[in-house]
């Protein structure tokens, strides 16, 4: 705002100073303005001499002895500051007042006068003896009645009474000759703000007035008036100070053309054609004497002496003012428009370096709306340059070619645990930590010397332990004209990458599958290790050999045109899995393979991944297994074949030797004794036994031998069936047949049906003396049933519980028991057969308990 | 009944007997005559003469077309099942009922065998009188209670 004020004033002044300055110039003759500078100089010439005189009142004013003398005046002894007493103050005084006017010629009278108006200290010369005298005592005046007194006791402190000009007067009468005497006063207040007295200083004005008098110009005046109008100096001095004589003569009265030219201005010029003698030109300027009345200086000179002239005084002035008003109008808008936006810019640049939100005055025209556009751009960019390099996840550092760091990001400070401020303007090598800077500064040079600029993997260490793995790329910064001014490092941190990288390795290396790389061309890339183990080759051997090492004598012609048949459809594949698929190792053996194919787009163009599995073993496995099952099967369809030719063929003698026995004995009935029949009872006995053997071989051999699907099976349904067949048995023994809830399970339904008849029957078989009471029940446990059948037979001995189970075991003398020894056995070949276990326990004589498990149905459910 | 009814009915059954062991046939033969029912019994030992027979070929040109077979399953040169087969497979052999008399017991055997055509399906038991009960109830069965193709209205072939 000042500055706009400030252009407003200056434009105004300028424009002013220049139309009154050009009208002048086209119309007033030089002369002219010499008579304006002439009496310019003369008013300034007389206020400074009153100036002068008035910084001095203030510096009397102001001394030790002045306060002192007054202070011990009014105590009536000794002053309260340095308790001297007052006619000690009065002589300091008195000296001081003396140098003071031998210093200054026109200088009157210098004195002190107290409160009540009395003179105490007086120092003079008069205008006949010039020379400098102390007045007695006795010769001092009361001045109470002069207005100047009142005046100056009723001021500030500080404050300053100028007189008018008068002529000076001794005891009440005006002194001869003449002499206008200037007063310059000022009060003396005690420090707590009482008045004791004034200061007064009367100059002698004849010297001063004296001067503009010989300045007078030939044919022409000087004259000065006062504010009345009165003339103080006049080419006639018999009409100087005519007031003072109370026939006052002003200039309207005396000069009325140049009254009116003069109006109230304080300085100006004119040129007066009408109403005085001759053209004469005028030129006037106001003197303030010791910043008190004001006085006009005047100068006439007849224009004739001025050579040329005309009356164009008041309209170069009328036009002087004019422009001013307008300029100064204009110069307000222009200031507006061009001060305001300048001043929201610079406010904007300063909030901007601030770090505050800053406003630009982007809205408006012209080179200030341009140019602050272009600033905001810059300093955006400049913004987002320094924030994306201080935020960056990198570490970016700037150096000097001399190495001093220049910039140091946040990243930076971070990584070498140093921070910006720290490190800018320090040497880079010397900054770091002797460990990271060996490494880093090397790069550096690097980066330097060699022209070679591009990236380095380098390890530093952070925070003195932790290493961390850098990708630093170094730079150099050239100035536009090519000069290098320094070099920049920036350096990720590629740890995680690293390591990551590392892993990848090893884990392609210890890859349980041999790995290959193999170009369209068939050279062997890569290999990791398990491709040297498996084909014995070390990896030198490989790379950049022919996949064909790899590929067996009879294969070879083929291979390229297997590849490139795959190159053509490029696909994941797997291969060897169906058919056999050989690999030729080093020494010429031959290694079972399976391959998957992958394809990898590389720099060098497509190129294939194979993953290679040994499958040696696992060949061998299947085909062992293979062999086995067939064999299995033979064994299987063998043992068929044996169960049908004894169903058959070993049945038919058998019945041979019954049958003829019999037919024998029927035949000869009576012609044999008793005996014979015993004899022939044994022979066809042992043939039914020998039949019911080879049925339960037959029966024991099936179970397992045949593939038979498991399904849901009720055992409820197949236990009333059992019960049912053996009616007969169980109702000749009286026997108590119970059974709680049985469950379905994943049986063969023929085989539950034997177990369930083989057990039931065995219970019969073994009865004691009592009735027999057999119970069958089922509990489930986890995932299967566990069956008990309990009788109250007659047992048998613990030892003898696992031999039951055996074939051919009897524990009985034949006779006692009938039986092949098979019922059992089959009974555990069928729990065997369907994953389930049987055992048993007794107390010989009270009875057995039978234990067998099933699986349940759920559980074959979640095992399928 | 009438006079040809019962000069028909005196007409001795013919049965055909394909049995390679000859002490089988003999018991198959006494347990037949035992019931004292007039049985004309041919025996053939194989499969092939069995088929010859009903063919009346070579040595069997004269024979007769059997009232009933009686067809053991494990006879050599042609085995019983083809025997079953091929003779329930020719329409004029077809009406004859064949009976397996065997000493198989496996579920195979007599599946198969029904399956071929078979009338029915006897195991021989290893005892002598359950034997003799056995070829009495069949004997009883055929000739008695059932009625056979070619028998009753006494047609000759």
């Amino acid at each position: 705002m000042l500055s706009m004020i400030g252009i407003v004033i200056i434009t105004a002044c300028a424009v002013g100073f220049l139309v009154y300055y050009n009208v002048f110039r086209a119309i007033v003759p030089q002369t002219a303005l010499r008579v304006q500078a002439n009496v310019e100089q003369l008013a300034s010439l007389m206020e400074i001499r009153t100036q002068s005189a008035r910084n001095d009142v203030t510096m009397l004013s102001n001394t030790n002895v002045v306060s002192g003398f007054i202070d011990a005046q009014v105590s009536g002894g000794s002053d309260r500051r340095f308790n001297l007493p007052s006619e000690i103050w009065r002589s300091a005084l008195v000296d001081l007042f003396m140098a003071e006017i031998a210093a200054k010629s026109d200088y009157l009278q210098l004195r002190l006068i107290d409160a009540d108006g009395m003179e105490i200290a007086r120092v003079q010369r008069t205008v006949d003896d010039p020379t400098p005298r102390i007045v007695e005592r006795g010769d001092l005046q009361s001045k109470a009645g002069r207005d100047y007194v009142a005046q100056t006791l009723a001021l500030d402190v500080g404050a300053i009474y100028v007189s008018n000009l008068d002529l000076n007067r001794e005891l009440g009468e005006i002194e001869e000759p003449f002499s206008p005497v200037l007063r310059i006063a000022t009060p003396i207040h005690s420090g707590g703000g009482e008045v004791l007295g004034l200061i007064i200083l009367n100059i002698d004005m004849r010297p001063a007035l004296d001067r503009l008098r010989e300045a007078r110009p030939e044919d022409g005046a000087i004259y000065v008036i006062n504010d009345a109008g009165d003339f103080v100096l006049h080419p006639d001095r018999a009409q100087e100070f005519a007031f003072e004589f109370g026939a006052p003569m002003r200039l309207i009265d005396a000069n009325p053309a140049i009254a009116r030219a003069l109006g109230e201005a304080a300085k100006g010029g004119a040129i007066l054609g009408e109403g005085v003698e001759e053209e004469t030109t005028l030129a006037w300027a106001t003197a303030r004497l010791a910043g008190g009345p004001t006085y006009r200086v005047i100068e006439t000179v007849p224009s004739r002496i001025l050579q040329a002239g005309s009356a164009v005084g008041r309209p170069a002035i009328v036009g002087a003012v004019l422009g001013v008003a307008l300029a100064a109008l204009v110069a307000v808008l222009i200031a507006r428009g061009i001060a305001r936006p300048i001043v929201a810019l610079t406010n904007a640049v300063r909030d901007t370096q601030a770090g505050r939100t800053a406003q630009f005055p982007n809205g408006t025209n012209g080179e200030i709306g341009v140019l602050s556009h272009a600033l905001q751009r810059f300093i955006e960019r400049e913004r987002w340059h320094s924030a994306i390099i201080e935020t960056s996840n990198d570490a970016i550092i700037a150096t000097r070619t001399n190495g001093v760091v220049t910039q140091w990001n946040a990243s930076a400070a971070r990584l070498f645990g140093i921070e910006g401020a720290e490190a800018v303007g320090r040497d880079f090598q010397t900054l770091l930590s002797t460990e990271n800077s060996l490494e880093m500064s090397k790069i550096r040079r690097e980066a330097i010397e060699n022209a070679e600029e591009g990236a380095w993997d380098a390890t530093i260490f952070r925070g003195g332990s932790e290493l961390v793995d850098l990708s630093v790329t170094a730079s150099k910064v050239f100035a536009e004209d090519g000069t290098l001014l320094g070099v920049s490092l920036i350096c990720r941190d590629v740890t995680d990458q690293r390591q990551a990288e590392e892993m990848f390795r090893l884990s392609v290396e210890f890859s349980p599958a041999g790995m290959l790389l193999v170009d369209r061309k068939g050279t062997i890339v890569l290999v990791n290790g398990e491709v040297e183990r498996q084909f014995g080759y070390a990896k030198d051997e490989l790379v950049g050999e022919s996949i064909n090492r790899l590929v067996p004598d009879e294969v070879r012609p083929d291979h390229p045109d297997l590849m490139e048949r795959w190159y053509l459809k490029p696909e994941r594949r797997r291969i060897g899995g169906d058919r056999d698929l050989v690999g030729r190792r080093k020494n010429g053996s031959a290694i079972d393979v399976e391959v998957g194919l992958t394809p990898l787009p590389s720099r060098s163009g497509l190129i294939a991944l194979a993953s290679v599995v040994d499958i040696t073993d696992k060949k061998a496995a299947a085909r062992a297994l293979e062999l086995r099952t067939r064999e299995l099967e033979q064994s299987n369809a063998d043992l068929e074949q044996f169960a049908y030719v004894a169903s058959h063929d070993l049945q038919e003698p058998l019945r041979m030797v019954a049958s003829f026995t019999q037919l024998f004995a029927d035949r000869y009935q009576g012609q044999i004794d008793e005996r014979a029949d015993k004899y022939i009872h044994f022979i066809v006995d042992g043939a039914k036994r020998m039949q019911q053997l080879i049925n339960d071989l037959l029966v024991y051999s099936r179970v397992g031998s045949r593939a038979q699907s498991l399904v849901a099976t009720d055992l409820d349904d197949i236990w009333h069936r059992t019960v049912q067949r053996l009616g007969v048995a169980i109702r000749e023994s009286g026997a108590t047949i119970e059974a709680g809830p049985l469950p379905f399970v994943m049986a063969d339904p023929a085989q539950m049906s034997r177990l369930f008849q083989n057990l039931l029957s065995n219970a019969l078989k073994f009865r004691s003396d009592a009735a027999p009471v057999i119970r069958l029940e089922a509990v489930r446990e986890g995932d299967v049933w566990h069956f008990t059948l309990t009788d109250n037979g007659i047992g048998f001995e613990v030892n003898e519980a696992e031999r039951i189970f055996e074939m051919f075991q009897r524990l009985h003398e034949r006779g006692r028991y009938d039986g092949t020894g098979l019922g059992l056995a089959i009974c555990k070949r069928i729990v065997d057969y369907h994953r389930g276990r049987i055992w048993a326990d007794s107390t010989p004589g009270k009875g057995s308990v039978f234990h067998f498990t099933l699986n349940s149905v759920e559980a074959r459910e979640v095992a399928a | 009944m009438s006079v040809s009814d019962l000069e028909v009915q005196q007409r001795p059954l013919r049965v055909l007997l394909v049995e390679d062991n000859p002490a089988d046939a003999e018991l198959t033969r006494e347990a037949f005559e035992r019931n004292g029912m007039e049985i004309d019994l041919s025996v053939v030992a194989d499969g092939v003469q069995a088929l010859d027979y009903l063919h009346k070929r070579g040595p069997f040109v004269r024979v007769r077309r059997p009232d009933l077979i009686v067809l053991d399953l494990n006879v050599p040169r042609l085995h019983g099942k083809d025997v079953l087969a091929i003779t329930k497979g020719e329409a004029n052999l077809r009406v004859v009922p064949i009976v397996v008399l065997t000493s198989s017991a496996a579920e195979k055997d007599i599946v198969e065998s029904y399956a071929l055509g078979a009338n029915c399906y006897v195991t021989k038991p290893l005892d002598l009188y359950d034997f003799r009960k056995i070829v009495s109830a069949l004997e009883f069965f055929w000739f008695n209670i059932v009625r056979l193709p070619g028998y009753d209205d006494g047609e000759e072939k």
